[in-house]
């Protein structure tokens, strides 16, 4: 276009500088020539004149156009953007709750079973104490779950006394036996015949003496029994309390790793509201500087790239690490 | 002699955890309280077996694992991953990292006892 002007602000000059030497050189009075040549060359210059002020209007227009045009998308650019960011935080806010839901239901969970250990651990060693109480107290418990032992107990002690009343038995008719002896000795001295009749008594005292001793040893056999028995149904009661608190203890080992899953979902919520707080403040920032927005489109493309930014740091808060919502065993995988 | 385990967490209470199960059932444990502790641990002395989180601070699980297998001590030894982290994409990084196992939290004391058991042969 600035050639197009030069080309004809050239042919004028020419053509004025033709006309004003022609009309000089012919019969036509100089004054007319004159005129007639300043009339071409102003209306020429007017035409050139307005040719410009066409062109640069048009050229005004179209650039005012394109500007519309690119406003136009940028505005809806934004909108787009706006409502993925609100789609976003909705998100966020979403996997929040649902962070927070995770770590309420954890900590129920994980309490829950804390609690039931407790509780169970607690009956489990009241049992054991119990059951040593009664076996070094010997008193009369009619719990339940003491009844068995307190039987054989029982029976036990039943024996245990059989067994007293026959050694004192057997050592009173021993004691005898003894003094039988030795008066045999003294008889022995005096008459043959008498000591004849002393060796029957002393027989038939002696068989007694065997019969008593055995049952004294059968008595003992069964209190031996008894005392096995017992020592079983001890080690049995043991083993089932050790068993129950092991179990106890595992339940709480599982539960008391909700204390790193519920740390790890605060974590990820933080994050998450850490994230949202600077997209506000993004979005704060530049609602200040919305008066710049319909002057210039350069303030909307820095919104833009603000904004994307922001867009893009909400995203990548958006992973989800963890989607446990109880304490129960997680799985186990072995690569081959 | 005692196994030796390496148990690499950067929750205490996990690491205790851990321990505790693995102490009571007669393994020799040490402790790690993040990727780059587990590493130094690990330069120094030989482990049968380790332990590791994924999220942890200054080095994570999975370069852990891979800076492990660097090491021509630890080319072959058994690593454990022990982590909330259950989705398929993570676990095979974690087989691309050289793990030998994905355990996800929280853990069953019987079932970490019966995978180490295998683990160790």
């Amino acid at each position: 276009m600035p050639n197009n002007k030069l080309l004809i602000a050239l042919l004028l000059t020419i053509f004025m500088i033709s006309g004003i030497l022609f009309f000089q050189s012919s019969d036509v009075a100089f004054a007319t020539g004159q005129i007639i040549t300043l009339c071409i060359g102003a209306l020429a210059w007017i035409a050139m004149l307005m040719f410009p002020t066409h062109a640069g209007s048009e050229q005004s227009s179209q650039s005012a156009q394109s500007s519309s045009t690119d406003t136009s998308n940028l505005s809806s650019s934004m909108t787009n953007l706006f409502n993925t960011m609100q789609s976003e935080l909705n998100a966020q806010i979403v996997a929040t709750e649902t962070e927070l839901n995770q770590v309420k239901s954890l900590m129920d969970n994980a309490i829950d079973d804390l609690v039931d250990s407790f509780v169970s651990l607690e009956a489990t060693t009241r049992i054991g104490q119990n059951l040593i109480h009664h076996m070094i107290s010997n008193e009369n418990n009619n719990r339940d779950e003491l009844n068995p032992f307190r039987d054989r107990q029982t029976k036990s002690q039943t024996l245990l006394n059989d067994t007293s009343e026959l050694l004192k038995k057997l050592i009173k008719d021993t004691k005898q036996n003894k003094a039988a002896a030795a008066s045999l000795n003294d008889l022995k001295k005096i008459s043959d015949n008498a000591s004849s009749i002393t060796l029957a008594e002393l027989q038939t005292n002696g068989d007694l003496l065997h019969k008593e001793t055995k049952e004294v040893s059968y008595k003992v056999a069964d209190m031996i029994d008894e005392n096995k028995a017992i020592i079983s149904m001890v080690a049995d009661e043991m083993a089932a309390t050790n068993a129950q608190v092991a179990k106890d203890v595992q339940v709480a080992i599982q539960s008391l790793q909700f204390q790193d899953m519920t740390t790890q979902l605060i974590t990820q919520c933080t994050e998450r509201l850490g994230v949202m707080q600077k997209m506000l403040s993004t979005i704060e920032s530049l609602g200040q500087s919305a008066s710049n927005i319909s002057t210039s489109k350069q303030p909307m493309q820095e919104w833009q790239t603000k904004l994307v930014a922001a867009n893009n740091e909400l995203k990548q808060a958006s992973n989800v690490r963890m989607k446990q919502f109880n304490v129960d065993a997680g799985s186990v995988e072995l690569f081959s | 002699m005692a196994k030796k385990i390496l148990t690499v967490d950067d929750s205490i209470s996990m690491r205790q955890m851990v321990s505790f199960t693995l102490t009571e059932a007669g393994y020799d444990v040490t402790e790690a309280k993040d990727g780059q502790d587990g590493l130094n641990k690990a330069q120094n002395q030989y482990f049968d077996l380790i332990f590791t989180d994924q999220n942890m601070p200054n080095i994570d699980g999975l370069t852990f694992i891979q800076m492990l297998r660097c090491l021509p001590e630890h080319e072959k030894t058994p690593i454990l991953m022990l982590t909330t982290e259950a989705s398929d994409e993570m676990k095979k990084l974690g087989r691309a990292a050289g793990a030998t196992g994905w355990l996800v939290k929280p853990f069953d004391p019987q079932k970490l006892l019966s995978v180490v058991q295998k683990v160790l042969g």
